[in-house]
């Protein structure tokens, strides 16, 4: 084909090659999920290896999940709809080819990292700097590359779908680039610049505004698109998008503190993000019900196309998702729920209904488009549709279940003011059934899974993707001037303006949040402020990370009577202020950890560090065997020390420059008290050693016990 | 609540901008979508997923 034709037509071969990437990083994201619901309910399939122990696991599991399998998705979608919504080809294919190949390897790297223990330990964005530094660069070629086509377009006036592309491009730059401001340490080790409330605060504004941006925004573009598109009829309302499209990017941003209610974070700021999270329920409710009432009159699709059920199946999770997510970001209600299963039904409420049902639905329709056939089978994908959303409705039940029991349990308060459950395991063991109903669920959806890419398969193989290029028709309007047109009518056609003002809506309520906790100084009681870690409670840190002890293990005891009981006075801003990054965690499938300093002997910890079983019968933590094989790297902490001194952190010149030095001598004094009370000589030099000295110093700084 | 919530925050400036942009956001996105001008517009726009002109 000359490359004058080759103009004329869609470059689809970019949207097949990105389908094709989500559809198979979906089988190793579900895959991975499996397994580690599995290890949830029956620990031993921790295995005792490094590598495939939940804590490592289960980021890999988040990441494959929203970055590969969602992610290649929104990317197939973009391409596709972009290019027929501004009726030309895309800027530049090599730049489509360079996005394309350097995200998979992205995905791979982080395959690699992270079940090797690289990570920042800040959940959605553990990957450590090169790769965050590749991120960039390749959001950045993105980035060019559709603006690039809005550029050249020849549609004047960009569809709705478009604006939620501009905002997720524009929304997920920042986000990205704010929350991975760090200082390296070595090629796979660094430390964020904020610390303790300010990296709270930064890292849920990332981590709520990924799932707005990455799993939300793309996908009501996508949403806005493929329903009219497979229906057949226009959206509903277009005024009605307009307004959604506004609410949503202006108010979205504001809502991240809702996942950190009841923490050390100011009040204000607890409030604000209760209220913003609150407030929307109005947009995220108005674009369900514009997505949905696109089919009036079409309803009968939902009998006949199993496109169209999938379509319309993820709206109404959505509608569930929105409706769930502001009710438990009411304190009230979050007090209850917060660090529980229900949070983690919730989350795959959507991931699992919305964004993987509106994805399966988009390459069913894609598929037989791109390969000029008809689907294989629509039997499959109706059983698929049924095997799937059983699986969901199990999970989504099971962890409901699972939540609000143990968030029941953990505050009940006898008459005489007593726990009811004051061992935590007993909590734990309570809803392991539901955790096997769980696995059932994930089992039911990685089943319908593999029916869809059977039926997928067979449907390539009967099409013919060389015949099935798609010619770009003759432009509907011709691009021209603006002078005769006003309001929001002008300001769809200047795309320019239109991304300053969305960028505008998002940085107003990212900078009224943050800004106020820069200023650290104004928060903090200088009657608590405490002492940072030895080096070797820094190196021990490290492993903690390392090994992913965040997912299950919070450090932030709320101000409330049953968590005051449970694990000691509620937790202050000051406590974790040289914490690079805070690890106040989101999830306890263990209890807190902010006061287990000196609550038991270092013996008990090596004990329960190799077996945990041996102290807390029943328990379902992993053993971790190999920290009494690994040795700590002592020399590097000088090195550590040295940034977090540059960072602010304290230390002396004499701390930064015996650093390895002093950690030596603390952990023969740990190595001597633990071979004195029976554990095997020589543990010195063992991470281990190291981890306990960091446990053992949790909520041991300088404040009231 | 509300009380303890508002005496913590120190730059009540941040509060009035957020108010103003909040306030001129809303309105002027009413304005422009209710406007009556912009029904053909409109219906013009929410097509453009339908208006391929070439292959399907």
């Amino acid at each position: 084909m000359s490359n004058q034709n080759l103009l004329n037509t869609y470059d689809d071969d970019i949207v097949r090659k990105f389908l094709m990437a989500c559809l198979i990083w979906a089988g190793v994201a579900f895959l991975v999920g499996l397994i580690a619901a599995l290890q949830l309910a029956y620990w031993p399939l921790n295995l005792n290896l490094e590598w495939i122990t939940f804590g490592r696991l289960r980021p890999l599991h988040t990441n494959a999940a929203i970055f590969a399998f969602a992610g290649n998705a929104i990317f197939a979608g973009i391409y596709h709809s972009s290019q027929r919504l501004l009726k030309t080809r895309m800027f530049n294919d090599t730049l489509s080819a360079i996005h394309f190949w350097g995200w998979q390897l992205i995905i791979v790297a982080a395959a690699i990292t992270l079940p090797l223990g690289y990570t920042h330990g800040k959940e959605y964005a553990e990957l450590e700097w090169p790769i965050d530094l590749s991120i960039t660069l390749i959001w950045v070629v993105f980035a060019v590359n559709f603006f690039g086509t809005i550029a050249k377009r020849k549609e004047k006036h960009l569809y709705v779908a478009l604006w939620f592309y501009i905002a997720t491009i524009v929304t997920v730059a920042v986000l990205h680039i704010v929350n991975s401001i760090e200082i390296p340490v070595s090629f796979m080790k660094s430390y964020p610049v904020f610390a303790g409330i300010q990296d709270a605060l930064v890292q849920w504004w990332y981590g709520h505004n990924a799932v707005a941006f990455f799993l939300t925004t793309p996908f009501l573009g996508l949403m806005y698109y493929y329903i009219p598109k497979i229906a057949n009829r226009p959206v509903y309302s277009y005024r009605l998008s307009i307004v959604h499209f506004w609410a949503l990017v202006f108010l979205y941003i504001w809502a991240g503190p809702h996942h950190l209610l009841y923490t050390a974070l100011p009040e204000w700021a607890q409030t604000l993000g209760m209220i913003f999270s609150v407030m929307l329920w109005a947009p995220s409710w108005g674009g369900m019900i514009n997505g949905l009432l696109t089919l009036r009159g079409a309803w009968h699709l939902l009998r006949t196309e199993p496109t169209i059920k999938f379509l319309v199946t993820a709206v109404t999770f959505y509608a569930m998702s929105t409706f769930e997510g502001p009710l438990l970001s009411i304190k009230s209600v979050n007090a209850l729920g917060h660090y529980t299963d229900w949070i983690i039904g919730h989350v795959h409420g959507g991931a699992l209904g919305w964004n993987g049902f509106l994805a399966f639905g988009m390459a069913y329709y894609l598929v037989p488009k791109l390969w000029k056939t008809e689907l294989f089978s629509k039997k499959l994908a109706n059983t698929h549709f049924w095997i799937g959303t059983t699986g969901i409705l199990l999970y989504y039940i099971s962890m409901w279940a699972a939540g609000i029991t143990q968030g029941l349990m953990w505050r009940n308060i006898d008459a005489s003011g007593r726990l009811l459950y004051p061992d935590f395991v007993e909590t734990v063991t309570k809803i392991v059934p539901l955790y096997w109903v769980r696995a059932l669920g994930g089992l039911f959806f990685l089943t319908g899974y593999l029916i869809m890419m059977y039926n997928i398969t067979k449907t390539i193989q009967q099409g013919n993707a060389a015949k099935a290029t798609e010619t770009i028709p003759t432009p509907a309007h011709q691009m021209g001037s603006h002078e005769h047109e006003t309001g929001h009518r002008k300001l769809e056609g200047m795309a320019t303006v239109f991304t300053v003002l969305a960028l505008i809506a998002i940085l107003v309520g990212s900078v009224i949040e943050i800004y106020p906790t820069l200023s650290l100084h104004k928060y903090v009681k200088q009657e608590n402020i405490t002492s940072p870690y030895t080096a070797l409670e820094l190196a021990g840190r490290d492993i903690y990370i390392k090994e992913g002890c965040y997912v299950c293990h919070s450090q932030m005891i709320r101000p409330m009577a049953s968590e005051v009981l449970r694990y000691g006075q509620p937790s202050t801003l000051e406590e974790s202020m040289y914490d690079r990054p805070f690890q106040w965690g989101s999830k306890r499938t263990g209890p807190d950890l902010a006061r287990v300093g000196s609550k038991y002997p270092n013996l008990w910890h090596y004990r329960h560090m190799i077996d945990p079983r041996t102290v807390t019968p029943n328990s379902i933590m992993p053993n971790y065997p190999w920290l009494v094989q690994h040795d700590t790297d002592f020399l590097i902490l000088r090195k550590k020390l040295s940034v977090m001194k540059n960072l602010g952190v304290p230390y002396s010149d004499a701390e930064v420059s015996n650093a390895d030095i002093d950690a030596q001598k603390q952990a023969q004094t740990i190595a001597d008290d633990l071979q004195a009370q029976g554990a095997p000589a020589g543990l010195a030099k063992k991470e281990i050693v190291a981890l306990i000295a960091y446990l053992q110093a949790l909520g041991q700084k300088g404040v009231k016990k | 609540m509300k009380q303890e919530a508002l005496t913590q925050f120190q730059d009540t400036h941040l509060t009035i901008i957020a108010l103003m942009i909040f306030a001129i956001m809303f309105v002027g996105t009413i304005f422009f979508t209710y406007h009556k001008s912009r029904k053909s517009f409109f219906e013009k726009m929410q097509n453009l997923p339908l208006d391929e002109g070439g292959l399907q």
